[in-house]
Formats: C-alpha cells, sequence, structure tokens
C-alpha cells in the first residue's frame, strides 16, 4: 500500500522507522533511475541511491510540509548525483561524456539495442545541466514547475534548454 | 495546441521512436534488497545517533558529578573550615578587638595608644 506524502509525514512523527520505510518503497525506483540515467553504472547508482536515503533521513526531521516531499528528495538526488560526478571526473582526470560511455559499454546491465545505446552516447555528450533537463523531462515526464524547484531557473530557461538537448540529441542519432 | 505537439514529434521523430525506453536493467529481485539495505542503514544511524546521545550524556552527568563531589569534600574540609570560620570571627568581631589584637594581627607598627581602648574607639581619638 502507497501512502500519500503527507501521511507518510504524519506517520513519521509517531514512527519514524516505518514512515520512511513507506517513503523508500514509493520513491527508491524513481530515485534510482534517476540517477541511473546520470551515472548510467548500476554499481554506482546503487551507492548513490543509498546515500539519498540516508541524507533524507538525517533531514526528514527538518523537512517543512509545505514543500513538496518529492521535489525536495529529488533535489537532494540531483545534488548528491552531481557531487559523485564532479568527485569520479577529477579521480580519473576523464571528461564526463568518456567515463559515461566506458561505464555504459561495460555495464552488464544494459539490454538496450543499438538505437538506446547511441541514445546513451548522445546523452554522454550534452552539459551537465541539459542533461539533468532532458531527463527529467523526456524519461520522467516532469513538469517544468518542478524542474525549476528542483533545478531552479526560469521555466523559460528550462524550456530552451530541453529544446536545445533535443535537437542535439536527435542530430546525434541521424548522424551516427 | 495540438498542431504544435504534432510539430515537435516531427521534429524529433528518432526521440519520439525511443520514448520512455533507457535500455538499463537491474539484478532480479534489486529493489526488494534496495529497500532492505537501505532499512539497515536507517537502523544503524538510528543506533549510533541514540549512543551519541547516551554518550554525551554519561559525559555530562561524570562532570557534574565530579564537580559535586570535589564541591563536597572542598566545603566540607575541617582545615577550610576553620579558615572560614576564623575569618567570619574576624569579622564579626572586628569592632571588638582591642589595639594589641589589632596590631598582633595586622600591622608591625607599634602604636602608643591605650593598650585597653576598643578598636572602634581610636577613630574617635
Amino acid at each position: 500500500m502507497k501512502l500519500d506524502d503527507i501521511d507518510i509525514l504524519n506517520l513519521f512523527e509517531t514512527n519514524e522507522q516505518k514512515a520512511f520505510s513507506h517513503l523508500v518503497m514509493k520513491y527508491q525506483e524513481r530515485i534510482y533511475w534517476h540517477v541511473r540515467k546520470m551515472v548510467v553504472n548500476h554499481e554506482d547508482a546503487n551507492d548513490i541511491t543509498q546515500n539519498i536515503f540516508i541524507k533524507v533521513w538525517k533531514g526528514l526531521s527538518k523537512f517543512k510540509k509545505e514543500s513538496n516531499l518529492y521535489t525536495w528528495m529529488y533535489r537532494i538526488a540531483t545534488n548528491e548525483t552531481l557531487n559523485f560526478i564532479k568527485a569520479n571526473k577529477n579521480k580519473v582526470a576523464q571528461s564526463l561524456e568518456n567515463i559515461q560511455v566506458e561505464n555504459k559499454k561495460s555495464d552488464s546491465f544494459f539490454s538496450g539495442d543499438e538505437i538506446e545505446a547511441k541514445l546513451h552516447e548522445a546523452l554522454a555528450t550534452l552539459p551537465e545541466k541539459q542533461k539533468l533537463v532532458f531527463n527529467m523531462k523526456y524519461f520522467d515526464d516532469l513538469k517544468y514547475k518542478e524542474m525549476a524547484e528542483i533545478l531552479g531557473g526560469s521555466l523559460g530557461s528550462l524550456k530552451a534548454s530541453y529544446h536545445h538537448a533535443q535537437k542535439k540529441i536527435e542530430a546525434f542519432l541521424k548522424n551516427n | 495546441m495540438k498542431n504544435k505537439i504534432t510539430h515537435s514529434d516531427n521534429e524529433f521523430p528518432n526521440l519520439e521512436k525511443l520514448k520512455s525506453k533507457n535500455g538499463f536493467e537491474t539484478p532480479t529481485g534489486y529493489f526488494d534488497s534496495l529497500h532492505n539495505s537501505i532499512m539497515d542503514e536507517v537502523k544503524e544511524e538510528t543506533k549510533v545517533k541514540k549512543l551519541s546521545f547516551y554518550k554525551a550524556f554519561a559525559y555530562a552527568a561524570t562532570v557534574l558529578l565530579i564537580v559535586g563531589v570535589s564541591s563536597t569534600l572542598f566545603f566540607s574540609s575541617p582545615e577550610i573550615n576553620e579558615e572560614y570560620e576564623y575569618v567570619f570571627e574576624s569579622i564579626v568581631n572586628y569592632d571588638e578587638i582591642t589595639v594589641d589584637e589589632y596590631n598582633a594581627e595586622f600591622t608591625d607598627v607599634d602604636l602608643e595608644l591605650d593598650e585597653n581602648l576598643l578598636f572602634d574607639e581610636i577613630a574617635f581619638l
């Protein structure tokens, strides 16, 4: 049974662990896929997702009910993922694009066909923020308003960013 | 509005074809194990949190106990009590001491005054 966010938050006041268990059940897949599409590798996505939920657990008592729980979690997930990418980038001194392409090729949990593989290669060529915008809109079908809450920026700039990303990816798919 | 969407779809035909497919997979039963792993970590975090609270409480209690015991021992020491009693009595009976007693206690100057005068009476001489 999936509880509403408000029910989860109310339950958290009396039974923290039970409420959190419901929250993990409800959001773990969405958060995992959000991370996975950014870092590509399953093991990395798994570690990051666990870290995200531990951060959510630590911050949940301070969470204000006026905000949207999902966008708050999504923001934590986005920051955590970007931090991972940044740290990884520095560590191996390679561009994000190359890391992701390499990871994808060595990932045993990739079963997509050639065009899906190309889509991920195209995604790897995008700047991080543009890629986030594209993933949130294209795969997760988030509203621009929600995206603005998570990433900041105006609705217009997000729409423009998504359009540019679509154009670049479409061109990559046509030319490769 | 509909035309606009159609235009957008035509503009990116490959993307439209791929919509909602990402080609990635997870190991079988992964999300059940992910939930369990996260909840195990949360339980660990809670234990550590409780332990830190008890640790802090234990430190505070120990410090309070040490301060309490030291204060009790300090103020119940017979030597200190005697010293305090002496000082207290000196203050209380200050006006009762004689010039000789005053000289003996507070100064080496030998005042040539009537030895039987009370200390307060000297001021009016």
